[in-house]
């Protein structure tokens, strides 16, 4: 079988893979660097549709191991059951974008790591499944980087309607995306995860290209 | 008189954050205030007070993700 790249050069393949892009946007997020809190539903669905999009460095951050109950929503797979979450979905992102660096960390966020871990990221991207640890990385980051863009999930449970679903913005450099009450204890599916994954991800798009994230221009 | 997202509340003038904070929410960890705009964090919460006509945003999170 011969491949339809095979013989592309490096540069036409990296041009391939931007043809559908939008316009001017591969010079500034190629430039960019996300750091994503947590890799289950929201953080792996997230990292996928920034790295498809051509954001040049992300960081993932995660202490948790993959498990038989994570594969209803979350980008993995039955091969990758036991692993480290940052290791399989760097493994997967590449798969994705090859074009792209990816900076893994198997560790719990604390208050206490916060200050280093977030320093070098253009937008932090909260995608924990837990509510205490969302307040206390929202508490963390607006203490420590007032300025630095934060975007959230919030409340994405169930098979409800998904209209209800929006980005809010919460302070000028806060947005948090959700129907914001549903709660996971009823069940989490992949659609309304990815459709906040969707709105966290294209939010931070619009932060790193510097549109106004809720309106046109 | 304050107001608490967006309802005119009564008694809580003179309060602290954590006091209006245990009458409003079931979990308190899973809550970020907000007054006037501004985030407060959880060791000012204590001794914060409440002043007529303050703004406060209890910033509830659910579980899922």
């Amino acid at each position: 079988m011969t491949l339809k790249f095979e013989g592309l050069d490096v540069q036409d393949f990296y041009l391939g893979m931007k043809e559908r892009n939008v316009a001017d946007s591969t010079a500034p997020l190629s430039q960019a660097h996300v750091t994503i809190a947590g890799a289950g539903g929201l953080g792996s669905n997230i990292a996928i549709a920034l790295a498809r999009s051509g954001v040049g460095h992300l960081t993932l951050i995660d202490f948790d191991t993959i498990e038989l109950s994570n594969l209803n929503r979350q980008q993995y797979k039955v091969s990758q059951i036991g692993l480290p979450k940052v290791t399989a979905l760097k493994q997967n992102v590449l798969e994705f974008n090859p074009f792209i660096t990816i900076d893994t960390q198997q560790l719990e966020i604390t208050d206490a790591n916060i200050p280093d871990l977030f320093a070098d990221c253009d937008v932090a991207c909260e995608a924990f499944d837990n509510p205490a640890a969302k307040a206390m990385l929202m508490n963390g980051i607006t203490a420590h980087f007032p300025d630095k863009p934060l975007v959230m999930g919030n409340g994405m449970a169930g098979i409800h309607p998904t209209n209800n679903m929006i980005t809010k913005q919460q302070l000028p450099h806060v947005y948090i995306c959700g129907d914001g009450t549903t709660k996971g204890a009823e069940g989490l599916m992949a659609p309304r995860v990815m459709v906040c994954a969707g709105h966290e991800a294209n939010a931070i798009l619009r932060l790193l290209m510097h549109l106004p994230v809720l309106e046109e221009e | 008189m304050i107001n608490l997202n967006g309802e005119p509340t009564a008694n809580f003038v003179g309060k602290t954050l954590t006091e209006l904070l245990q009458q409003k929410t079931d979990t308190t960890q899973n809550v970020v205030v907000e007054l006037n705009g501004a985030i407060i964090h959880r060791d000012e919460l204590d001794t914060m007070t409440l002043s007529e006509n303050d703004h406060v945003e209890l910033i509830s999170f659910v579980g899922g993700g």
